[in-house]
């Protein structure tokens, strides 16, 4: 009953949503692109998508400058 | 190498397609380095002018300012290498309307400047085009931690990091550093594009 999260295993929630993983894990970051199993999920969705147990997830932080 | 070789990436890129969003630091050098070596098609995005204040970091010159990024950079890419097709749109993009123009191209990169532009970018290329290649890049401001930089590969998508650089607003972008991430963007596109054919 785990999870990955950029590479850390950490223990899955039933029922946790992207942004309650985020508040659990302190990602503060505002400019991420998140990815689940491989699969970029849509900022529209992170309030409501329940993450799976077994879950690949990649949270990419980004800076500003370019 | 033997000259076969050497033919066979040669009208490899030649038949190959870019498209870079943002004309900026990274995209100006991108398009250069992609121009000089031999990519066939470049197509590029910017809403923006050349300003003076641009001259420390992006590929353009003293007589360019005042000038569409994007105007600036057909005339120096078409010094650079005449032979390149060279498609460009004077155009801000929006989020929620950034994917459509990059549809006919082999690989996409992300060159932009706002962190929340990029992230949006990166999620509507995603989802509009799963197996496109797209070349991203983060954490190009600062004056330190060159040892820093690297690439994080996750499917289709290739971010070129510095996960503990500043913000652009708290530091300077400066042209050796944010050529690297430039050009290491360029290199991989490459990379990308010869696939199949290797250096031996």
């Amino acid at each position: 009953m785990t999870i990955e999260v950029n590479t850390a295993k950490v223990e899955w929630v039933e029922g946790e949503t992207i942004v309650d993983l985020l508040r659990r894990m302190n990602f503060i970051y505002p400019m991420l692109v998140i990815k689940i199993d491989g699969a970029v999920i849509p900022k529209s969705r992170y309030a409501e998508m329940i993450i799976p147990d077994g879950s690949v997830v990649e949270v990419i932080h980004l800076e500003s400058g370019g | 190498m033997k000259t076969l070789n050497r033919e066979r990436i040669a009208s490899r890129l030649a038949k190959s397609s870019v498209g870079i969003a943002g004309l900026g630091g990274l995209g100006s050098n991108i398009a250069l380095a992609l121009a000089r070596a031999g990519v066939g098609r470049l197509l590029i995005v910017d809403f923006d002018e050349v300003e003076k204040s641009n001259l420390n970091r992006q590929a353009y010159t003293v007589d360019q300012v005042g000038m569409r990024k994007t105007e600036a950079l057909m005339m120096n890419v078409a010094k650079a290498n005449p032979d390149v097709d060279v498609t460009a749109y004077h155009h801000r993009l929006e989020v929620g309307k950034m994917a459509d123009i990059f549809a006919s191209v082999d690989v996409v990169i992300e060159a932009l400047d706002d962190a929340a532009t990029k992230a949006a970018f990166i999620e509507e290329i995603s989802l509009a085009y799963p197996d496109k290649p797209l070349i991203a890049a983060s954490g190009v401001a600062g004056i330190r931690g060159t040892e820093r930089i690297q690439m994080r590969k996750s499917g289709t998508l290739y971010l070129v990091q510095d996960s503990q650089a500043p913000s652009c607003e708290d530091s300077v972008v400066l042209a050796p550093r944010v050529g690297l991430f430039a050009h290491w963007q360029a290199s991989l596109a490459l990379e990308i594009l010869l696939g199949d054919i290797h250096d031996d």
